[in-house]
């Protein structure tokens, strides 16, 4: 039993010490690395305690002093917490060939530790092959290339167009939908390139991801038309570093050959097509119409696609054609369906013979023209009443004569027919009374509201109608003199937004002064207030003459000054 | 009292309408066109304008003989009600039996990419429509003054919009742009005014034009293509408004 538990005891203190001790590897991100794009090199330390790291220096390598990332991983290993932190170098080869890495050192927990030496394969800078744009930064993290499936084609053939942008596998790249190239004598659809199709492929022993746009093209004029070139910008991250990058692909040009002489029927389209014709239904009624459909699917442009001719047909009126682009398959085709209304105009068998459309064939440099299958249209004649209801505004449902292939019946069952008189001055009416309206309810919020906020106006505004008021009661109530005199001081009071503390005569007649009004107005407060105050304070009573004269006088006072105060002038 | 009186007033007058329209329609099935002509026609004279009356009229001059005038007709019970079938149908009856089968002439471009959503709206309706939006508009204005308030901003800026775009339509509604039927065959449409001018192009018996001038008994003609002319307007049958019979047919039809 003993030597079991010595042997385990060993272990421990085995296993302890293997993880107490730190320990340090360097990696390459990849095998082959090539001169002049950097790669990362990734130093793994595992410790406790990581004081210092020594980057050797390499001849053929430059490596920066400073990470471009760092990370701390902590783990629970035997027992015991490790930390291992991982710190990544953006090392650039200066040199192609091999490149011996020395040793890498680090002080963890007090120690000197070391890595192993590694080997790194350094490619030669391959060089931009034909097809490949020039590169600005002359490295192949990014590039560009741009082709047609042709050289050569007719004037108005299909020419697919790819741009593509080949980005290296772990890059980031962002770009602006823009900055297409110019294609001068193109028709060029869609205007705008679609959005990209993106796939991976292999390229001098790297993964590319190619995003590829695509437009199609149709040379306008015979002669040589250019493509290009076309350059490219983007921002574009990579191995922890952004910069923006243009690319600029080589111009090439297309020649464009002309059409041989046309025939008559030649539609103007080139490609390849086909004609198909059908009928919303077999049989119809005479007067009712039908619906033809003529579809013209092709590989040419959509848009030059014209409207087959419909031949005249006996006993048959066909209004102007509807175009509706339709998308066939495959994905490479596309089409136009022509849709007639028929209306029939007697009943028996109508034929819709076989419509051609003629068109230029690029493939056998001959004009071809398809025909759609002849149609048959069963027409009877209709029946001789047949209900239709025929509603309207502010009719009743009626039922109306149809007369097959005659006009419909009379109207006859409308209502009450009014008379429309004119509309002139009702419309002028409608139009400018809620502007008045308007106008009013403005006025009207705009007086409540100073009411309700400025209180000076507000007795200012009152204080007329409150003197008289008071001087009625003052009258009433028998106390003469100093009911005068209370209305007479609330009067200005009330004019002048002052507070209701009374005032002398003497002090009314320096504030009228102040207040520059009319010497002829402030006296004759004056002279009220003065009997007043003499009745009051000498203990004189007035006399019923004096009583009247005082409160005529403070009337016309009151009105006076409130004219003034509201006209500015004296009244 | 007054009420009472202006509905009598009302009543009878639509009740006299009534019995005349009524009238034409029984000469109509007594396939008299003349009278119901002249009795459709005495109803429009009489500010009655209303699409069933176009309708009829147009009936009765399709029966009568009148192709051009009948679509003229037909044309007009369609500026007043835009939807209103049986008078699309038989105008569609008879372009289809007219010699050149021209489609109408197009409103100007700005009219078409401003006012393509009111095709199909009588000129009654965006009148309402814009008169309601106009009231609206300053009733949403005169809230806001009272407690002001951003929904209300909103809602009176689109009250606003839909006012003008209302009113825009029904001006154009009211009035379009001067619509005319050719009333004769091989009508010479010349390449000035006068009957010494050459002959641009002809004219046949329901053909549409828009008259962009007229000029002492001239009216200068645009057919769908934009070939222009002049054509006398003794040939034609304006559409209007206002709604006025084709010189061309003898006055002693209308009683």
């Amino acid at each position: 039993m003993r030597r079991p538990l010595w042997f385990v005891l060993v272990l421990c203190l085995f296993a302890d010490a293997v993880a107490r001790a730190g320990s340090i590897t360097v990696s390459a991100d990849t095998q082959d690395v090539t001169k002049g794009i950097p790669f990362q090199l990734v130093v793994e330390i595992s410790g406790r305690d990581i004081t210092r790291i020594e980057v050797p220096k390499i001849d053929g390598l430059t490596i920066p002093e400073e990470p471009n990332y760092s990370g701390t991983q902590v783990e629970f290993k035997n027992g015991r917490l490790t930390s291992t932190k991982t710190y990544g170098f953006l090392a650039t080869p200066t040199r192609a060939g091999e490149l011996v890495l020395p040793p890498f050192k680090a002080e963890v927990d007090g120690e000197l530790i070391e890595s192993t030496a590694i080997t790194v394969k350094v490619l030669e800078s391959p060089k931009p092959d034909d097809t490949s744009s020039r590169s600005v930064a002359g490295d192949q993290v990014l590039f560009t290339q741009i082709k047609c499936d042709k050289t050569e084609a007719y004037q108005g053939e299909a020419i697919a167009l790819s741009m593509e942008v080949w980005i290296i596998e772990g890059a980031n790249v962002r770009y602006e939908p823009t900055g297409f190239p110019e294609l001068t004598g193109f028709y060029v659809l869609p205007r705008e390139p679609r959005e990209p199709t993106k796939r991976a492929a292999l390229r001098d022993g790297r993964r590319y991801q190619v995003v590829t746009f695509s437009q199609t093209l149709f040379p306008a004029a015979p002669g040589e038309l250019r493509v290009g070139p076309w350059t490219w910008r983007c921002s574009i991250g990579y191995r922890g570093q952004a910069r923006n990058r243009e690319t600029t692909t080589d111009p090439f040009t297309i020649r464009v050959k002309p059409l041989p002489d046309p025939p008559a029927d030649f539609s103007g389209t080139v490609g390849q097509y086909q004609v198909a014709a059908s009928l919303s239904s077999k049989s119809a009624v005479a007067g009712v119409p039908v619906t033809l459909t003529i579809g013209v699917v092709g590989n040419g442009n959509p848009d030059a696609i014209a409207t087959p001719r419909l031949p005249s047909i006996d006993g048959i009126y066909a209004d102007e054609p509807q175009r509706t682009p339709i998308s066939p398959e495959p994905a490479d085709t596309n089409g136009q369906n022509f849709t007639y209304k028929l209306t029939p105009q007697q009943p028996g068998d109508v034929t819709i013979p076989s419509i051609g459309y003629t068109f230029f064939d690029p493939a056998s440099a001959t004009y071809k023209t398809e025909r759609s299958e002849p149609l048959t249209l069963h027409v009877t004649a209709p029946a001789k009443r047949e209900a239709q209801v025929v509603v309207g505004a502010g009719k009743v449902e009626t039922e109306a004569q149809s007369l097959g292939s005659d006009i419909l019946a009379l109207d006859t069952q409308i209502g009450s027919l009014q008379r429309q008189g004119d509309r002139t001055i009702p419309t002028a009416v409608v139009y400018v009374t809620p502007v008045f309206a308007y106008t009013a309810f403005a006025l009207y919020l705009r007086r409540s509201r100073r009411f309700a906020n400025d209180r000076a106006f507000a007795r200012g505004y009152g204080a007329l109608k409150n003197g008289m008021d008071r001087l009625a009661r003052a009258r009433q109530s028998g106390r003469t003199a100093d009911g005068l005199y209370e209305t007479i001081t609330g009067f200005i009071a009330d004019e002048f937004n002052l507070p209701e503390i009374g005032m002398t005569s003497a002090e009314a007649q320096l504030f009228f002064e102040a207040q520059r009004i009319p010497a002829e107005i402030a006296d004759a407060f004056h002279k009220i207030l003065k009997a007043c105050e003499r009745a009051r304070y000498a203990g004189a009573e007035l006399s019923a003459d004096e009583v009247d004269a005082l409160t005529q006088g403070a009337e016309s006072a009151m009105q006076r000054l409130d004219e003034f105060r509201k006209r500015g002038s004296a009244a | 009292m007054i009420a009472t009186l202006i509905a009598a007033i009302a009543f009878g007058a639509g009740g006299a309408y009534d019995s005349a329209f009524d009238r034409g329609n029984t000469a109509y099935e007594q396939n008299d066109f003349a009278t119901a002509i002249g009795a459709y026609e005495q109803l429009i004279q009489e500010g009655v304008v209303e699409a069933p009356v176009f309708y009829n009229l147009g009936n009765a001059y399709y029966r009568a003989g009148n192709k051009g005038t009948a679509i003229a007709n037909y044309e007009r019970a369609l500026q007043i009600e835009p939807t209103y079938e049986p008078a699309q149908r038989n105008l569609e009856f008879c372009i289809a039996g007219t010699e050149h089968q021209w489609g109408k002439p197009l409103p100007p471009p700005w009219q078409e990419s401003l006012l393509m959503w009111h095709d199909n709206w009588s000129p009654r309706a965006v009148y309402r429509l814009a008169v309601l939006s106009w009231m609206a508009f300053w009733a949403l204005l005169a809230l806001r003054l009272w407690k002001p308030n951003k929904h209300l901003t909103r809602s009176a800026i689109v009250a606003g919009l839909l006012a003008v775009a209302f009113a825009l339509s029904a001006y154009v509604k009211y009035h379009p742009p001067l619509l005319a039927v050719a009333t004769q065959d091989h009508t010479p449409v010349r390449f000035g005014l006068g009957e010494d001018q050459n002959t641009s192009f002809e004219l046949s018996e329901g053909d549409r034009v828009v008259i962009d001038a007229r000029r002492e008994g001239w009216a200068l003609a645009r057919n769908a293509d934009g070939e222009r002319g002049w054509v006398q307007e003794s040939a034609l049958a304006i559409v209007g408004p206002p709604y006025l019979r084709p010189a061309s047919l003898a006055p002693a039809v209308v009683q």
